[in-house]
């Protein structure tokens, strides 16, 4: 079974058969009035600006050159469609499951299925998949002979190499030219700080940010006993140690992490949910949609 | 340079593996899982991690190093700073000795008009003493002590002069070549560097050094110099003016077995040495206490015999003592000298004839020389029978059966006679012109299966008579011959006998011929005894019979195969006593009392391959009493009479036993300053690697604590 079947009968089935208010509160986020503020050609007028050189001179106002011998240029607010960026990370710590499905499973169905989603709604969805470096872009487009190439290359990709959030995240929010929504599907194990400098880089070039952590139940728990050896999936040296003794310890730290990520998010403006590679997928995308609903307020 | 004084003990620098050993099987332990969240962990331990790693190393680094400086300091390595061509075999004198004093306390060291020579001898071992420092070891060997289990070197200086102080002068007789035997044993139980041996003795000439021993003890000394830089001094007190003693030298009986009921003729022979003039004085013989007689003597330099009668009342072994009385030398322990009579009723013997020359009324040779024309009552009941007539019945009622020149017996006979044998009688096969070499091959020696000791071959008639080469002196037999002086046997003609062919391997040869071929066997069967002798016990084939050694030869053999003839009952201080019990030990506890009353313990052992026991050394003189039920035997131990002839060793004597050797001959306490030894250049390590690694352990201990408490920082069991 592909992902495009996998995700139809498991994602987008259960999608279509939760509650009507659900899928209104889905649909609206999804499918709603996308006001968008880029200025540009399109039918109503939002402002005059200089003319500068290399500006078509179409755009010229000649009404104005009449009355007050400028060149000034007119600028029309458009009206488009939602133009969305998946940055899907695929580093080697992603590959870390507890049971049969792996964070890197579930961020790669996730991904699909709010491709799918969004395409439904004709929406252009573009996708980034990054480790060290983005090594796999496509760009946002709205056809499904788009979405079945982006499919295929979810397919193909399998995680392994190391994790650096930051800088992939500063590349991705430079290629950004208009405003848009990223939704960036990672575990987050990367310097916190790094990774609120990077969002709020996004958020600065105008992007509408959508964080959602992928975790192992067991990252969570740490319910290994005894004397181990932890082997990195990310060519870190190997440690040597008491998972007993030291399981509060962790515990702590990723707490303070997650936290730190938390705060961050919210001063950002950032929706964030934390999903677990053992609950259901389709009501985990629902229930993060309802949440952004209700909870998240975009900074103005 | 490096050397290691106990280079054994370097098997232990293997040991300095161990932690490294259980630091790996340790690694082994743990699962390997994969895992995602590594930067928190990494978090957890980044701080700690690099002071863990380097406690860790540290703490395997120390641990080996613990035990390889322990190792090392077993191996007792020495520093030496001196160059590499200087002699290192020479090791200091003021370095921690290693000394083995060897006390010759033979009862010639208690010689003495006021004093006694020993006293002479501590005195000049207590100077010895004081020249020894705290940390050196010294064992102190009596030649008295021999034959007891060695004890461990002392450090204890206040003990050793203790130890001293108490020596009293044994019985025993000197033997350098065993003493010095043990001495150079003693080494081994030594750790100090600086090797001494120090002989202290009274000076008197060790006559029983033979060439042969003396070669051996030279070489075992020398060899011991060569490796050990063993030193040699020789303490022995200055000499006092020449000792004059009287002592008995021998009491004998003619006959080890005597009869009961009869006059026996027992000899005492008394030496004087060291005074030209004549003592007079008398000599007391008694038996089991009772007075035997005294006869007077006039003793002087040289040797004066006495002969007394006694007559016997009852068979087994009575105690006689003779004494001198009116002797008032300094030398009192070779006044009296005590000696076992072995007393028996009678010794049936059947002895078989060639049916050719048999005759009722002409006894022959041999049944001459045991029933002796001397006394009315002879010590053997002998019986007189042809081969043709005798009956297996016969045999039973007799303790012995000698074939005299028998050709064949039925072959009933032979069985019943290999079971005579098996069950403890003794026979005595003499062969000569009747014999039929087939018949005896083929039904009394069996391929070694029979009872012969040897099968034979041809008859050899050498042109020229052969003479007695050689007898095994030690075996009892020759015991009964022992004052017979001179060699009896060397003029004894064989002109024929029959060579051995195959000689059974349980055998012993103890009389040979010149060229070689045993002239006489013998061999234990089970609990019987069996000799062969290969010439004719007549006048056919030797000239044996007219010798005077016929007698007590044929007697003894008697004795021997009746097995009358038991350990030694007679014996020298010093020497063990051996005990069989007639019953076996069934029959109740054996037990052996001294003269003083007291038990001697006893172990088990085998003498002639029967059960019996052994005493430790008996250094006291006097008669001992082993007590078996229904059964008493008494044995007398003496001292050896070359121990009052105080027969002075000259200086050219010990410079010719020392010979070849680095030795010094010390006579009083001043010769004692030893020669001052060459700068010192050798410093023992072991001490300076017991501090390392104690250092070590004590760094250890630090380090495993705060390891512990960094552990419990972090809570991580190994960063390695």
């Amino acid at each position: 079974m592909n992902l495009q079947t996998s995700i139809q009968e498991q994602v987008l089935h259960k999608l279509n058969s939760v509650s009507i208010a659900a899928r209104q509160a889905v649909e609206s986020i999804l499918s709603g009035q996308h006001k968008s503020i880029r200025r540009g050609l399109s039918i109503e007028f939002a402002n005059h600006r200089p003319y500068v050189p290399g500006d078509d001179i179409r755009h010229l106002d000649w009404f104005v050159y009449a009355r007050s011998d400028r060149y000034d240029v007119r600028v029309y607010e458009e009206e488009t469609k939602l133009r969305a960026t998946i940055i899907l990370d695929a580093s080697g710590s992603m590959g870390y499951g507890s049971h049969s499905r792996t964070k890197w499973d579930f961020a790669r169905d996730c991904a699909a299925a709010l491709s799918f989603l969004m395409l439904r709604q004709s929406d252009s969805v573009g996708l980034s998949i990054f480790d060290s470096t983005v090594h796999t872009e496509i760009p946002a487009g709205s056809t499904m002979g788009h979405l079945i190439s982006m499919l295929n290359k979810l397919e193909e990709t399998k995680p392994g190499n190391e994790t650096d959030l930051a800088p992939v995240l500063m590349q991705a929010a430079s290629r950004l030219k208009r405003r848009g929504l990223v939704i960036l599907i990672t575990d987050g194990f990367d310097r916190s700080e790094a990774v609120i400098k990077a969002l709020s880089y996004l958020r600065h070039k105008k992007q509408e940010v959508w964080f959602f952590q992928i975790l192992d139940p067991n990252e969570l728990t740490f319910s290994m006993t005894g004397v181990l050896e932890f082997q990195g999936l990310e060519k870190e040296r190997k440690l040597k140690l008491d998972a007993d003794r030291i399981r509060h310890l962790y515990q702590e730290a990723l707490l303070r992490h997650n936290n730190l990520l938390a705060e961050g998010c919210h001063a950002l403006g950032i929706r964030r949910y934390v999903f677990q590679t053992n609950e259901d997928l389709a009501n985990g995308i629902i229930m993060a949609l309802k949440t952004s609903v209700a909870q998240v307020q975009p900074r103005a | 340079m490096i050397q290691f004084l106990n280079i054994a003990m370097a098997a232990g620098v293997v040991a300095a593996s161990i932690p490294i050993i259980v630091h790996l099987a340790h690694r082994k332990k743990t699962k390997v899982v994969e895992w995602g969240a590594m930067r928190f962990l990494e978090e957890l331990v980044a701080k700690s991690r690099r002071k863990l790693l380097l406690n860790e190393l540290l703490l395997l680094l120390f641990r080996t190093l613990l035990l390889l400086f322990l190792a090392i300091a077993l191996t007792r390595p020495l520093w030496n700073s001196a160059p590499k061509n200087a002699n290192t075999s020479a090791l200091p004198t003021n370095g921690r000795k290693a000394a083995v004093v060897l006390i010759d306390d033979s009862a010639s060291s208690g010689y003495g008009r006021s004093f006694s020579t020993l006293e002479g001898m501590k005195t000049l071992l207590s100077a010895y003493v004081d020249t020894l420092k705290k940390g050196d070891e010294v064992s102190l060997i009596k030649l008295s002590d021999l034959g007891s289990t060695p004890e461990d070197p002392l450090f204890d200086l206040e003990s050793l002069r203790e130890n001293i102080r108490t020596l009293q002068p044994s019985s025993v007789h000197s033997d350098l070549s065993r003493l010095v035997d043990a001495g150079l044993n003693q080494f081994s139980r030594h750790v100090n560097p600086s090797k001494e041996l120090i002989i202290v003795m009274d000076g008197m000439a060790d006559e029983d050094l033979t060439d042969e021993k003396l070669r051996a003890l030279q070489t075992k000394l020398k060899n011991h110099q060569s490796t050990y830089g063993t030193r040699l001094r020789v303490l022995v007190p200055k000499a006092g003016e020449e000792p004059v003693n009287v002592g008995i030298k021998e009491l004998f009986t003619d006959q080890v077995l005597l009869p009961v009921d009869q006059s026996v003729s027992i000899h005492v022979k008394v030496f004087g040495v060291g005074f030209k003039e004549t003592r007079k004085m008398s000599v007391v013989l008694e038996s089991d206490g009772s007075l035997v007689g005294e006869q007077e003597i006039i003793a002087r330099d040289g040797e004066v015999s006495v002969t007394f009668t006694n007559i016997f009342k009852s068979a087994g072994s009575h105690v006689l003592k003779a004494g001198l009385k009116g002797n008032s030398d300094f030398f009192p322990k070779d006044d009296i000298r005590e000696s076992i009579a072995e007393v028996v009723q009678s010794i049936p013997v059947l002895l078989i004839e060639n049916p050719a020359s048999f005759s009722a009324k002409e006894p022959s040779f041999i049944a001459s020389a045991l029933e002796s024309s001397q006394h009315s009552n002879s010590l053997y009941h002998v019986t007189h029978v042809s081969a043709s007539d005798v009956t297996d019945a016969m045999f039973w009622q007799n303790r012995a059966i000698i074939l005299n020149d028998v050709p064949a017996i039925d072959s009933l006979l032979v069985a019943a006679l290999d079971r005579f044998v098996v069950s403890g009688g003794g026979l005595l096969v003499a062969l000569g012109p009747h014999t039929r070499p087939t018949i005896v091959n083929e039904y009394w020696a069996r391929g070694g299966e029979g009872f012969l000791a040897a099968s034979i071959g041809e008859k050899a008639n050498p042109t020229n008579s052969l003479h007695v080469g050689s007898i095994n002196s030690g075996h009892p037999l020759f015991a009964t011959m022992a004052s017979t002086g001179g060699d009896p046997f060397k003029s004894i003609s064989i002109r024929e006998y029959f060579k051995p062919d195959k000689i059974s391997p349980d055998s012993e040869i103890l009389i040979a011929l010149e060229n070689g071929d045993p002239l006489l066997l013998s061999r234990r069967r089970n609990l019987g005894t069996i000799m062969q002798f290969n010439s004719s016990l007549d006048v056919s084939w030797n000239d044996f019979p007219v010798h005077s050694v016929f007698v007590p030869l044929v007697r003894g053999i008697g004795e021997k195969i009746s097995n009358y003839i038991l350990p030694g009952h007679n014996l020298e201080a010093g020497t063990q006593i051996i005990i069989t019990p007639q019953k076996g030990l069934d029959a109740g506890p054996t037990r052996l009392l001294a003269p003083s009353g007291q038990q001697v313990p006893l172990k088990p052992t085998q003498w002639e391959g029967k059960i019996a026991f052994i005493s430790e050394p008996c250094l006291n003189t006097g008669a001992y009493l082993s007590t078996q039920p229904e059964q008493q035997e008494r044995y007398a131990v003496s001292l050896n009479y070359r121990e009052g002839l105080f027969q002075r060793g000259t200086r050219e004597k010990w410079d010719e036993t020392f010979r070849g050797l680095d030795w010094k001959w010390v006579s009083t306490g001043a010769e004692l300053n030893l020669p001052a030894a060459a700068e010192d250049t050798t410093r023992e390590l072991w001490k300076a690697c017991v501090v390392l690694a104690i250092c070590f352990l004590i760094g250890e201990s630090f380090l495993t604590r705060q390891h512990a408490i960094d552990q419990q920082s972090v809570l991580l069991t190994s960063a390695l």
